[in-house]
């Protein structure tokens, strides 16, 4: 059966697993990020 | 339906070749509202904190 969006159950997977990957880079420089505002002015 | 082990079926719903692109603009856009409300802040404007940092030393 044809997924709505095209994608067979493989390539969904296959492209959920990129995806996490670049998801996760993104999280890292973001909590980089917020532990360098951290250290330069606390917000808690 | 169990996640996370059922999230990959996001992309049996909506196509990334489509797709990708506005939610990058759209997490794009979300970064940007929020570096503009923390620069209105004030206390966290970090564009105008480099003037106290140089007269500190």
């Amino acid at each position: 059966m044809a997924s709505l969006s095209g994608l067979s159950e493989d390539e969904a997977k296959e492209f959920h697993e990129q995806f996490k990957t670049t998801f996760t880079a993104f999280l890292g420089v973001a909590a980089v990020a917020h532990l360098l505002v951290l250290a330069w002015k606390p917000w808690f | 339906m169990a996640n996370p082990a059922d999230d990959y079926k996001i992309w049996l719903v909506i196509n990334p070749a489509q797709w990708l692109v506005p939610i990058w603009i759209a997490v794009l856009a979300v970064a940007v509202v929020i570096h503009v409300a923390v620069i209105g802040s004030g206390k966290y404007n970090f564009l105008a904190a480099p003037a106290k940092v140089a007269a500190a030393k």
